[in-house]
């Protein structure tokens, strides 16, 4: 069966959503990059959209912000290291409920499961860090300007000093 | 997300994308992604059910092992483990985002169209 993308939206919100929300066609100019190494050999990181940061150490993504001016989303992103502990992490999002993820990260940002396929050489490493962003990028739009020129630049800088063939991505 | 795949992708860096949106991925253009029907906030399954958040990892990984071309969406099969009606409560925000809270009108003015 096809995977059905309104399974988990409310009637009202997803007739709003393809009536208010339109998604460029840019299929034609997909990139693509080759992995060069078999599975056992590439080095791994993670990214999300979830709005995961550590707590008591980085700024909370800034909702509070975007509660005075909803159609804004705070762009920035934050680094997570491989050794973050599971009590560590908080969620900064205003568009889904955190409570699962804050409780166990790993169903956004697997990092213990990646140490795992580490450990049983199913993969060939994980990278020393991870990024999270908060997914929602304004209204309408979104905006990713910010992205595009800061935050992605950043990120694979970032990923390209820490020697990263691939990534997994999960949007929240 | 997909902003940001084809951002990494196009700097040299090989991705896979975990969504439960794939009609978004398969229009704007998305590198790989596997398609999995869980709610929002749960791309990888369940919290401290590491067996499942694996199953659904390995998927991803192949998906990056195997597509040989862009815009390759895979459905993954497995099955979410929760009602339809719990599961459309339980993902959502305790309060209405801001968004939400702004647009209100307009959004039961979507669904009323909807019904008609």
């Amino acid at each position: 069966m096809p995977v059905n993308s309104d399974r988990w939206l409310p009637y009202g919100l997803a007739a709003w959503i393809k009536e208010a929300w339109k998604v460029p066609n840019q299929r034609a100019t997909t990139p693509f990059t080759r992995p060069t190494k078999n599975l056992r050999d590439t080095r791994w990181a993670l990214l999300t959209t979830g709005g995961l940061y550590i707590k008591g150490i980085q700024k909370p993504f800034d909702i509070a912000r975007e509660s005075n001016e909803p159609t804004w989303g705070d762009p920035t992103f934050r680094v997570i290291p491989r050794d973050i502990r599971r009590e560590d992490i908080a969620v900064a999002h205003h568009h889904y409920n955190p409570e699962d993820v804050e409780w166990d990260f790993n169903i956004l940002l697997p990092i213990h499961r990646f140490l795992e396929l580490e450990a049983n050489n199913e993969i060939g490493s994980l990278a020393t860090h991870h990024y999270s962003v908060m997914g929602y990028q304004g209204h309408p739009g979104p905006n990713w300007d910010y992205w595009i020129e800061k935050t992605g630049p950043s990120i694979l800088d970032q990923m390209k000093s820490d020697k990263v063939d691939g990534v997994l991505l999960t949007p929240a | 997300m997909l902003v940001l795949a084809r951002l990494l992708e196009a700097g040299g860096v090989s991705t896979v994308l975990v969504t439960n949106m794939p009609s978004w991925a398969d229009v704007y253009g998305v590198p790989r992604a596997l398609a999995v029907e869980f709610p929002f906030g749960h791309a990888l399954g369940l919290p401290d059910d590491s067996l499942m958040q694996t199953r659904v990892i390995r998927q991803a990984l192949n998906v990056l092992g195997q597509a040989d071309h862009p815009n390759t969406i895979v459905d993954s099969s497995l099955v979410w483990p929760g009602g339809q009606d719990e599961w459309r409560r339980r993902w959502q925000p305790r309060d209405p985002s801001p968004l939400i809270a702004t647009y209100i009108d307009e959004i039961r003015q979507a669904r009323a169209r909807l019904s008609t």
